[in-house]
Formats: structure tokens, sequence, C-alpha cells
């Protein structure tokens, strides 16, 4: 027999062989599928444990800070931020260099703007960063609301968040914990894909006394670039100072 | 376009996990089959092989050839199932619906299943070569990757692996003969 087809006998006898195996494809995928939401499952409550730890650290600061001489010391933590300050930050490509100015929420909390482009406003008893100029009426409302409560983990919260945001947005672009711009849980959703579809963004943030800070990103697809840039470069310089006053 | 799917399962993407599974899920099957010489064990080692996949895909170099990778991580699967069950190493499987050939089929379909006994009969060692080379198409080079062996080894285990089949079915074919 010449070695071609020898060869051919013995792929063909390999492929008959094993075709009995190959029956099993889905039942060992459901098996996969079932492994990795366990694993997932695994992953999200050490996670927890590691965010309820980190809280508990957080929360033991706090306890000092609230006790009378902790308490006085709150100004002076204020004092610690310059009102003004020059930052370069990257919106679509291009690094901008700019004056931010250092604003105070009054959910306890302070943060840096720029006051050329945006303002702090409340709304509804809450505070919320607007763009100086807003888009006409077929475009969706841009601004950041930042607000505390105190009854709620930020664990729960985010779980409502995100049951919220799947109800509502059909494309879900992020849900989980993050580092940046702040240490929480960020939920982030869309209507659809057209430039003018609604956008929203929650992070959830601890408190250190077992409430959370919610703050929410709301603007369009188009302006992720833009706005949703410019929010979350703002965050970055967002820092508790006082937690007296949640909901 | 395999390169660009594993990314996006290194990016968390679960769809792309999917589809890789799709891609590799026949052969996977049908590779550990031919090694491990059970169709259950088989299963086994191949969904072992994909969740390590999946747990350290994050480690692998995408700019790298993913097939090579996943094949290592399949063979050292079979091979723990198979130091697992030493007994289970032959390919005893029969091979089914001979019944409904004519009687030429049958002819070929029992040589078939007489090559593949035999391939189960192999050694380990020439058996896993001949494997990955007819049902998965790798290079000699390829194969010296995967098992971390010298090209000249695999040529050698190759050649002689396809030489010792070449004996056993000669001696098949005199035995049916004689038994007319």
């Amino acid at each position: 027999m010449d070695e071609r087809k020898w060869d051919e006998m013995i792929q063909t006898a390999l492929l008959y062989g094993t075709d009995e195996a190959v029956e099993q494809k889905e039942d060992v995928w459901m098996h996969i599928r079932s492994r990795m939401v366990k694993q997932r499952r695994k992953r999200r409550n050490i996670g927890k444990w590691v965010w309820t730890m980190v809280s508990a650290a957080a929360a033991m600061v706090l306890v000092f800070l609230f006790t009378a001489p902790g308490q006085a010391a709150i100004d002076q933590v204020k004092q610690w931020f310059a009102p003004k300050k020059v930052i370069t930050e990257e919106i679509e490509g291009q690094k901008e260099h700019k004056e931010v100015t250092l604003n105070e929420g009054k959910a306890g909390y302070v943060i840096y703007i720029d006051e050329s482009m945006y303002r702090l406003e409340t709304k509804n008893g809450y505070d919320r960063i607007v763009p100086l100029h807003q888009g006409g009426a077929n475009i969706p409302p841009v601004y950041m609301e930042i607000r505390q409560v105190t009854d709620r983990s930020p664990e729960t919260v985010a779980a409502e968040r995100e049951r919220e945001v799947k109800k509502k947005y059909p494309i879900i672009i992020q849900i989980g914990k993050v580092k940046e711009p702040v240490a929480g849980y960020v939920i982030h959703g869309e209507t659809g894909h057209q430039w003018n579809d609604e956008v929203v963004k929650y992070y959830v943030v601890s408190n250190g006394k077992g409430g959370a800070f919610i703050i929410e990103q709301r603007y369009f697809v188009e302006a992720s670039e833009g706005h949703g840039a410019r929010f979350d470069h703002m965050l970055r310089r967002f820092h508790i100072v006082d937690q007296q006053q949640g909901e | 376009m395999e390169k660009e799917l594993i990314e996006r399962i290194q990016r968390g993407d679960e769809g792309a996990f999917a589809e890789l599974y799709q891609l590799y899920a026949e052969y996977a099957l049908r590779v550990a089959a031919a090694v491990i010489g059970s169709s259950a064990n088989a299963a086994d080692a191949v969904q072992e092989t994909f969740i390590r996949v999946y747990d350290h895909i994050g480690r692998f170099d995408p700019s790298r050839s993913f097939r090579p990778w996943f094949y290592r991580i399949l063979i050292n699967e079979c091979r723990r199932f198979m130091k697992k069950q030493r007994d289970v190493i032959v390919l005893s499987e029969e091979m089914r619906d001979a019944d409904l050939l004519t009687y030429e089929e049958r002819y070929a379909f029992a040589q078939y299943e007489e090559l593949y006994k035999a391939i189960g009969r192999l050694k380990e060692k020439q058996r896993i070569p001949i494997v990955l080379k007819y049902l998965q198409g790798f290079t000699d080079e390829e194969i010296a990757d995967i098992l971390d062996l010298n090209v000249n080894t695999v040529k050698s285990r190759l050649f002689k692996a396809r030489g010792q089949l070449m004996k056993w079915m000669k001696i098949e074919g005199e035995r049916g003969a004689t038994n007319g």
C-alpha cells in the first residue's frame, strides 16, 4: 500500500473511531458553562468580602474623624485641598490644560470642577454638576448627580441600580467593581447605538459608615468621549469629607 | 481573526469564549477520545481543558499561535486521566452502525475498526503524535512544540508507529484470509 493511501486510512480510522465522542459536544459545553457561572459567583463573593474589609477599614478611619477631635479636623481636611489648581486631562485624544475650582457638595464631599464648562447646582434637593450649555430639546439631558444614602450598603445600592439599569437599558456596557475613577461599583448601560441614545452610568462608593455615595452620570452616546470622559476625570478629584448629610 | 477572538476573551467577553468552544470542541473531543481510548473520559478531559483555558487565558500571549497552546493543555489533561485509569488506554469502543452497511462497506468498516483498535494498542508516546498528526494535521515541528520534544524524536516516533500499524494490519489481513 502506498504511503498516501496509508495516511488516508489512518485518518479515516481515527475519524470513524471518534465519532461517538463528538456527540457529547453540547453536554460538555453545558458543564463548562455551569462551572464558569460558579466560578464567577465565587469571585464575586471574594470581591464582596474584600470590599467589606476595605469598608470596615475606612469606617475605622472615619470613626476617628467624627470623634470630638476628629470633627474639628474636618475643616482642616477641607483646607488640604487647594481652592484652584491647573490640571491636564486627555479628552478625545487631545491633552487639555485647564484650571479647576474646588466645590463643596451638600452631600459631604468636595470635587474640582472646570467652571468654564460646568457648574454645581441643586436639583430636587440633590447636587448636580451640569454643563453651562445644555443641548436642544431633542437631546437627552447631561448631568452628574451625587447623593449620599446612609441606610443601605454599597452592595445593596449597586444591586438595586443593576436591576434598574438591566430593566431599562437593553445594552449593558459594564457592571462590576472598579478602581478608577473611584473605588466602588459601576453599572453602565445604553438605550441603543444611535448618536442621541441615552447613556446612564452609576458609580456606587462606600461612605465608610455602612452607607454609600451614588454618582449618577447621564449623557448620550455621542457625548461619551466628551461629557462622559470629563465626568470621569472630575471623579478622580472627588473626596469624601463629611458623612452627615445623607438621605 | 483567532487573535482577535483570544483578545476578546482576555477582556472578559464570554460570548467570545463560546465561539472558541464551537471552533475547538469537536476536534478536542476526537483527539481526547483517541488518546485516552474512552469517550466518557474524553468529555471530562475536554471540559477540564476549556476550564483551564478560561482560567489562564490572561497569561497567554496573543501574538503567539493559540492552537499549540490549547493542545498542550489538552494532552496534559488526557495524560492526567490516563494516569488515573491506567487500564483504560486501549481504544476498545466498538464502532457503531456496521449492521447498516453493504458487504464491501462492512469490509472497509471492519478494516478501519481494526486500524482504530491498533492505534489504541500503540504505546502512548507513539499514539499521541499519530493522533495529533492525523486528526489535527499538526506538522512534526508543531507536535514537537506541543509535546516538548525534539523534532527528530517526533519523526522517529511517527515512523515507528506507522511501521507498527502496518505490521499489525498485515497480520490481521493474513489471519482473515486464513480463516476464509
